[in-house]
């Protein structure tokens, strides 16, 4: 198997990436412009039964009764101070890392641009881990404020997920190594 | 850096011109004029033994050592 080069693993992992790229962005404006209609121009059209919904593997809760109104502010900034920002951090990582790949494919992956994108990848992967762990704590945090049913005690709490902190640590570390190979191919480049 | 390229005074001196320096020990004209212009970081003993042969001199007339 080609991993480097036209026609490789790495020129398919690139198509992938831009598709994403593309989708991602349309996904995030699509978002982005719905949430303003609905926040700015339309809000009472968002009226009719209340419902909340959340899912974990294998189990759909779905909460019809016991609810408190839902505060529209409130979903606003959880949407536009959370999730948009989860959002750009993915997107800005697919960025670098579809530039990454374009040097993979013209099989120059070792300079210095590439030590700061990898850098830059790393960092945000730990970043969004932590941006993600406060994010689902401030949905713990409002779903404990507006489902109200006897019997059920829900509580909100704060967990990393130690595997995104991880990864971002090996990404990071990988970005010292490239630069020990930019540095090496400086060298080889410099020697005549 | 404190090595110096003589490299253009023993050209001048053998009256040969780079292309054809470059053409005789297998170098690329944009490698050579680097080398020639103290452009590199480092030079191989072939490229080194390959001018020494063409330009029939010694290291030492192509490499000079500044202190200052």
């Amino acid at each position: 198997m080609k991993y480097l080069g036209t026609k490789s693993a790495s020129s398919f992992l690139r198509l992938v990436l831009n598709l994403a790229w593309y989708l991602g962005i349309a996904v995030t404006v699509l978002l982005a412009m719905s949430q303003l209609y609905y926040f700015l121009i339309a809000p009472h059209s968002l009226s009719g039964p209340i419902m909340l919904q959340f899912e974990t593997p294998g189990l759909v809760f779905r909460f019809t009764e016991g609810l408190t109104e839902p505060n529209s502010e409130t979903l606003f900034v959880l949407q536009f101070t959370l999730v948009m920002p989860l959002l750009a951090i993915g997107l800005l990582v697919i960025y670098q890392l579809r530039k990454i790949f374009a040097t993979l494919v013209d099989e120059t992956p070792f300079t210095s641009n590439n030590v700061r994108r990898i850098r830059f990848s790393g960092a945000a992967v730990i970043a969004g881990t932590l941006l993600k762990a406060l994010l689902n704590t401030l949905i713990g945090v409002y779903f404990s404020k507006v489902v109200h049913l006897p019997g059920l005690e829900l509580n909100y709490n704060y967990k990393i997920d130690f595997i995104g902190i991880f990864l971002g640590l090996v990404i990071l570390i990988l970005a010292e190594v490239f630069r020990q190979g930019a540095r090496l191919q400086e060298d080889q480049d410099l020697t005549v | 850096m404190a090595i110096i390229v003589r490299l253009d005074r023993v050209m001048a001196d053998r009256k040969i011109s780079l292309t054809e320096l470059a053409e005789r020990i297998g170098l690329t004209m944009s490698n050579l004029s680097l080398l020639k212009n103290g452009k590199v970081r480092a030079v191989r003993f072939s490229t080194l033994e390959a001018l020494c042969r063409e330009l029939n001199c010694q290291p030492g007339d192509l490499l000079e050592y500044d202190p200052g």
